[in-house]
């Protein structure tokens, strides 16, 4: 099961960053709700966070889900980041399928941003 | 600088031509074996390759139709004949002569003509003598990298397949490199999330074969892509360039990458830029460019790491070096015990320790195993056997016995000679063998064994026996003994090494010139080893060569004569005894002891070397066996035990009979090293002329 949270970061702020919690499995069962909630999170901000301190697993469905909502946002000029990917899980997961990025640009060739998974340890923790 | 890389190849072309060999007569036995016709192919490949790298285009294009033909050996295209076989090992040696020859021109007509011995083997389809699409051997031992691009099915996950475990999978066969392609993930308005989307590119470096990595992919759909490629290095080692990768892999024209390059910026990045090619595949490129350069970094290592090619003057120079030392060390020994300072006696002691571990190391890095030798013998007696009609089977033992490098360099042509008498006089022909209940098939044995301070090498055959009778009644017509000599079976044996001595009936180009034993035993006593013979009638002869582990130091028994010291070989020594003027007497004249009831004949060292020095009371018998035989050697005294360092004589003392050397000893004075069987045929010789 995976539930998805979704609020604004700061709603006194009011500044369109908005925070995605995912908490459970994303895999393939859950992975078009998933999918829906990305969809409904985008529409609903600027900068997205998707949190996934408590994600206790992810599948290739769903991974493929954040590129997906990456490209989304670049494609609307808007911004998604990962927050809090340091759990074994999920970064052992991200590095099996093969996703560490070094370069600059992103699978869409797009050279002025780094793809989102550019080494995901360093670039995206950030506290919630 | 190229005449040092091309001397290393011909020194690493020897090599191979020596595992070439030695594969295809063990291939020859078993056909079936995939192993060696891998080794074998490796060894074509490698004296190919290097060959085109350093300039020998002619060995490269000769080679490459022979591993033509091997490759399709490996991939099942082709069969192993005797045919094969014989147009491979005369190939073998024509490459060792194209080693020694001019390294770029035209092909010559004998090789031509091998080469189209070769394309007339192939099976149809593959006659045109074009370059076949390489693959690399299946159960190859060096790792050899390649790259995979998987690209699943969409409805992969709906199959219950996950990709993950199938790169986990690579992964245990060896290093994996994975770079996830998303480039076909789609916006979240148009994905379908229970599709896959992604792909991989991937770099695998395994020693485990194409059908390992096969294997993986077995259970996936046909309807998803895997293409698995070896990956080609460059001839010189250097990774490729990214362009050339990205153009290989299909991922970008050829054309279209030239015309970017005009722009002076990294080609990844141009490439990205134009939007060619998405970021990943550039980086899954560079990640196969990393692989490829540690894949060379690992080999270079490994090969450098693993031995290291030293010129045998370094190892002479060294064993030289040691040679002094053991000399000085002898005289710090000397000076310490007639000194009687404890400390310096420790010292001594410490330094005599030292010396002896340095001398045991330098010496056994000159060591090489007798297997090399005998792998040669292999071809020589499968040759040798066709030419007389004769089935012969060698077998050998004994390979991993070590003996010094000049040592054996020296040994192979007397041990030509002997396998050749063997095969050729020894081991009668099938039916013959047959007629006497014997198998067709003879058998030759090579045995080299350590013993002491020296190896013996045993050359057995189940042929015919020496015919005492002919040998002696041959010795009679040439004069070399007279009508009515009683000569023992010991003694007719050895009349075979009478120069121009001979017993077979026609002259054939192997053997029977009569110039073969007596040129073996020569060289034989030259490395200062001896040569006896066993043989029964019917049954076979066993010819044992024993032979010295080195030649730089020896281990002798050191004697005086009036001032002099002298030594002889421990090797040839049996036992000492005292000689009284008693014993002298009661010989009425003649110089021979009893020894155990059996009358042993001496030698005075004192009557060749000092005559005019006057005899002790009490001498001492150093009794030695010379073909055989006990011959005793009288000297003043005794000293005992001594390790020599062997100085070879100037050319004006070369001459003279019954020295084979000289050494140094611990006071600075020179002892001439003894050759017992050279004084004791002079000894004969003078008392003939008498």
């Amino acid at each position: 099961m995976l539930t998805c949270t979704f609020a604004p970061t700061d709603p006194e702020r009011g500044d369109g960053e908005a925070t995605l919690h995912l908490k459970g499995r994303a895999t393939i069962e859950t992975c078009t709700e998933f999918r829906d909630a990305l969809r409904a999170a985008l529409t609903g901000c600027r900068n997205l966070t998707i949190d996934v301190s408590e994600v206790e697993a992810i599948d290739l469905s769903c991974i493929q889900l954040f590129c997906s909502a990456h490209k989304t946002a670049l494609n609307q000029g808007k911004n998604v980041t990962i927050a809090n990917p340091q759990g074994e899980e999920f970064t052992a997961s991200i590095r099996n399928v093969g996703l560490t990025c070094t370069l600059p640009g992103t699978c869409q060739g797009d050279p002025d941003h780094f793809c989102l998974w550019g080494n995901p340890e360093a670039i995206c923790r950030r506290e919630p | 600088m190229m005449d040092q890389f091309q001397e290393t190849f011909r020194e690493e072309a020897y090599e191979n031509l020596a595992l070439l060999e030695s594969a295809l007569l063990e291939l020859e036995d078993e056909p079936e074996n995939l192993e060696l016709v891998g080794a074998i192919f490796r060894a074509l490949h490698t004296i190919k390759g290097s060959g085109a790298m350093f300039g020998f285009e002619r060995i490269a294009a000769f080679t490459h139709d022979i591993e033509t033909a091997f490759d399709l050996v490996r991939g099942g295209r082709m069969r192993v004949s005797a045919e094969l076989i014989d147009l491979t090992l005369k190939a073998r040696d024509r490459i060792r002569s194209l080693l020694e020859e001019e390294p770029t021109g035209t092909l010559d007509p004998e090789t031509r003509q091998l080469v189209e011995g070769f394309r007339r083997l192939l099976p149809g389809d593959d006659q045109r003598g074009g370059p076949v699409a390489e693959a690399p051997p299946e159960h190859c031992t060096e790792p050899v990298a390649y790259r995979i691009r998987f690209a699943p099915h969409p409805g992969l996950f709906l199959s219950g397949t996950n990709p993950v475990l199938l790169l986990k999978e690579l992964e245990e066969l060896g290093k994996l490199t994975v770079t996830a392609n998303t480039d076909q993930v789609g916006l979240l308005d148009e994905i379908d999330p229970e599709l896959c989307a992604t792909s991989w590119d991937m770099v695998l470096v395994t020693d485990r074969g194409m059908e390992a990595i096969e294997d993986v992919f077995l259970f996936v759909d046909d309807q998803s892509e895997v293409r698995i490629q070896p990956i080609e290095t460059e001839p010189d080692g250097a990774a490729k360039r990214l362009g050339d990768i990205l153009v290989e892999r299909g991922d970008v024209d050829q054309n279209q990458l030239e015309a970017l390059l005009g722009e002076r910026k990294m080609v990844g990045e141009i490439l990205m830029e134009s939007g060619l090619v998405s970021r990943q595949k550039v980086e899954s490129a560079l990640a196969e460019q990393q692989q490829v350069k540690e894949i060379a970094r690992d080999h270079s290592q490994r090969e450098s790491q693993g031995s290291l090619r030293v010129p045998s003057e370094r190892l002479d120079h060294l064993v030289n070096l040691v040679g002094e030392q053991v000399t000085v060390q002898a005289r710090l020994a000397q000076l310490a015990l007639s000194l009687k300072i404890p400390a310096l006696s420790a010292i001594s002691e410490e330094v005599a320790r030292l010396t002896g571990e340095l001398r045991e190391s330098s010496l056994k890095i000159r060591m090489l195993r007798i297997g090399s030798t005998f792998s040669n013998f292999k071809r020589l007696v499968r040759d040798l056997s066709r030419e007389l009609g004769k089935e012969i089977e060698l077998v050998t033992s004994g390979e991993e016995t070590e003996l010094d490098k000049t040592v054996l360099e020296k040994l192979n042509d007397p041990l030509v000679h002997l396998i050749r008498n063997s095969m050729d006089h020894g081991i009668e022909a099938p039916e013959r063998r047959e007629a006497q209940g014997k198998p067709r098939c003879g058998r030759l044995l090579l045995a080299a064994a350590h013993s002491g301070d020296s190896v013996h090498i045993t050359i057995t055959d189940d042929g015919a026996g020496l015919d005492t009778a002919a040998i002696l009644a041959k010795a009679q017509e040439k004069g070399l003994v007279g009508q009515n000599a009683q000569l023992s079976e010991k003694e007719i044996y050895s009349l075979i090494f009478h120069p121009g001595f001979s017993t077979a009936k026609a002259v054939t180009n192997i053997s029977g010139r009569g110039v073969g034993m007596d040129v073996v035993k020569r060289h034989i006593e030259d490395l200062r080893g001896t040569i006896d013979i066993r043989s029964e009638r019917g049954q076979g002869t066993t010819i044992t060569v024993r032979i010295p582990l080195t030649l730089a130091i020896i281990e002798s028994l050191l004697v005086r004569v009036a001032r002099e010291h002298y030594l002889f070989p421990l090797g040839a020594v049996h036992e000492c005894m005292f000689l009284t003027s008693e014993t002298v007497a009661n010989a009425h004249g003649r110089q021979v002891v009893s020894l155990r009831d059996k009358i042993v004949p001496y030698i005075r060292l004192r009557d060749r070397f000092a005559p005019a020095e006057r005899r002790p009371s009490l001498e001492q018998l150093v009794i030695t066996e010379i073909d055989g035989e006990k011959v005793g050697f009288v000297v003043d005294h005794v000293v005992g035990h001594h390790q020599s360092v062997i100085k070879s004589l100037g050319p004006a003392y070369r001459k003279v009979e019954g020295v084979s050397g000289a050494t140094i000893l611990g006071d600075g004075t020179v002892a001439l090293i003894l050759d017992p069987s050279k004084l004791y045929q002079a000894e004969q010789l003078q008392e003939k002329a008498a």
